[in-house]
């Protein structure tokens, strides 16, 4: 008789008396039942108690992308030219370049490019008391909610680093310097004549908010007449044809 | 836009402004801006402010296509006679991309009045130019042709590329000290662990 036959001797003596029919019986299979329970909780535990892993978020900037000009309103999304990961990995911040400032009308008064409206992954955003974080965020059937209140926060600006401005429907917003908000940045990101956000996004898995998004802004500006826009084209050095006033007038 | 109307006849001239930027009558001279004015008048003319030198025959101006909307017409202005001691005034001057401008004056054949404003007749800049020698071996003496070559803003104009791309290079052409851009190339590709906890 080999060591199997022993073994499975034994086996089936376990298994005939976790098969009885009798009290001592019944416990002992209550007993390996309550053991296995608790080990599969364990398990399950452990696997919660696993650090985040996060989101893997692919930064695509473009170095070929032309900025464009924004005469009357548009929708435009931008290009994301910085980004910064901080706060232990749980807040983003990234700089989208949205469009060229433009100069000033024929009657000599400088042009203006307002931020009418922000979307979030085609949600329209609105903003809470300091006019920059947002507070509810709107479907396209006017349906609200504020599940990502205070985990946004849209810093517009119009003209450079120096230049913040408030959202069009807002009466207050963000009055610091880009380089003070931006991770990083010094008064050399100057970010002249350029139209831009800096964004923060805060990670939260249990809010759905794990990712960088799709943002695209409404821009309205004050140069929309078509003389203006054609003496803007033609005479501006930066974007334009750069021709002379001199030369345009005649 | 001159009235014509009550003319049977007319007559028409062309007036010439060439603005250079670097300009020297010798080879060691120093460079100092000169605007040239001439015209195929008969005498001399002023248009705001600057007299425009009467070549008559000497100036040849090719023909241009008179069109509703801008054209990209190229011209020829070739100024005859020019003693060979002027000749160094377009070698040693930096005439090349000159913007020049071309101006039509209408007059009264009989009294020589202008009708109306002088009018825009060509604008464009200075291309190329050519100096032909032209001798005479009987009077043994010698002039010479400048020939410029001419191309219309438009055309220059076709050719323009303007604004700014979102890369350092492009950003700090037109502001140098801006460093808004310097992380676009690194930053191309990059993956953030969002939220990963470490």
């Amino acid at each position: 008789m080999s060591f199997i036959d022993t073994l499975g001797g034994l086996a089936k003596s376990a298994y005939g008396f976790l098969s009885g029919k009798g009290i001592a019986n019944s416990l002992a299979r209550t007993a390996i039942l309550g053991y296995a329970l608790n080990r599969t909780i364990s398990n399950a535990n452990k696997a919660n108690e696993q650090p985040d892993p996060g989101t893997e978020v692919l930064i695509d900037p473009d170095t070929e992308y032309k900025i464009p000009v924004v005469y009357g309103s548009a929708y435009i999304t931008g290009k994301i030219t910085d980004a910064v990961m901080a706060d232990n990995n749980t807040t983003m911040w990234l700089c989208l370049t949205l469009c060229e400032k433009t100069g000033k009308l024929i009657d000599d008064t400088q042009s203006v490019i307002s931020f009418d409206e922000v979307y979030f992954n085609n949600f329209r955003l609105s903003f809470g008391s300091n006019g920059y974080s947002v507070d509810y965020i709107w479907d396209d059937s006017n349906n609200n909610s504020d599940v990502w209140a205070n985990q946004i926060e849209v810093y517009p600006f119009n003209g450079g680093s120096t230049s913040p401005v408030y959202f069009t429907n807002e009466t207050t917003g963000n009055t610091q310097n880009a380089y003070d908000i931006m991770p990083g940045w010094t008064s050399n990101h100057t970010m002249d004549n350029l139209v831009f956000c800096i964004v923060r996004i805060n990670y939260n898995k249990f809010k759905k908010l794990t990712n960088i998004g799709e943002m695209k802004f409404k821009l309205t500006n004050t140069m929309s007449q078509p003389g203006d826009v054609l003496w803007d084209y033609m005479t501006n050095t930066r974007y334009g044809a750069g021709i002379s006033q001199e030369i345009y007038k005649q | 836009m001159a009235n014509l109307d009550a003319y049977t006849s007319v007559r028409t001239a062309l007036f010439v402004r060439i603005d250079v930027n670097e300009y020297r009558t010798t080879s060691s001279g120093s460079f100092a801006p000169q605007i040239l004015t001439f015209s195929d008048y008969d005498t001399t003319f002023n248009i705001n402010g600057y007299d425009y030198t009467p070549l008559g025959e000497f100036l040849t101006i090719t023909p241009t296509t008179s069109e509703l909307r801008p054209s990209s017409n190229s011209i020829s202005i070739s100024i005859s006679g020019v003693p060979t001691d002027n000749v160094a005034e377009v070698l040693y001057s930096k005439i090349k991309g000159s913007p020049i401008k071309i101006y039509r004056g209408y007059f009264d054949v009989s009294t020589g009045t202008q009708i109306g404003s002088t009018e825009g007749r060509f604008f464009g800049s200075i291309n190329n130019f050519s100096i032909l020698d032209e001798l005479d071996v009987t009077a043994r003496f010698s002039t010479n042709i400048i020939e410029f070559e001419c191309a219309s803003s438009v055309d220059t104009l076709a050719q323009k590329l303007t604004g700014r791309k979102t890369n350092p290079q492009s950003q700090q052409r037109f502001y140098p000290n801006d460093l808004s851009m310097n992380r676009v190339p690194t930053l191309k590709g990059t993956k953030f662990k969002f939220g990963a906890q470490e």
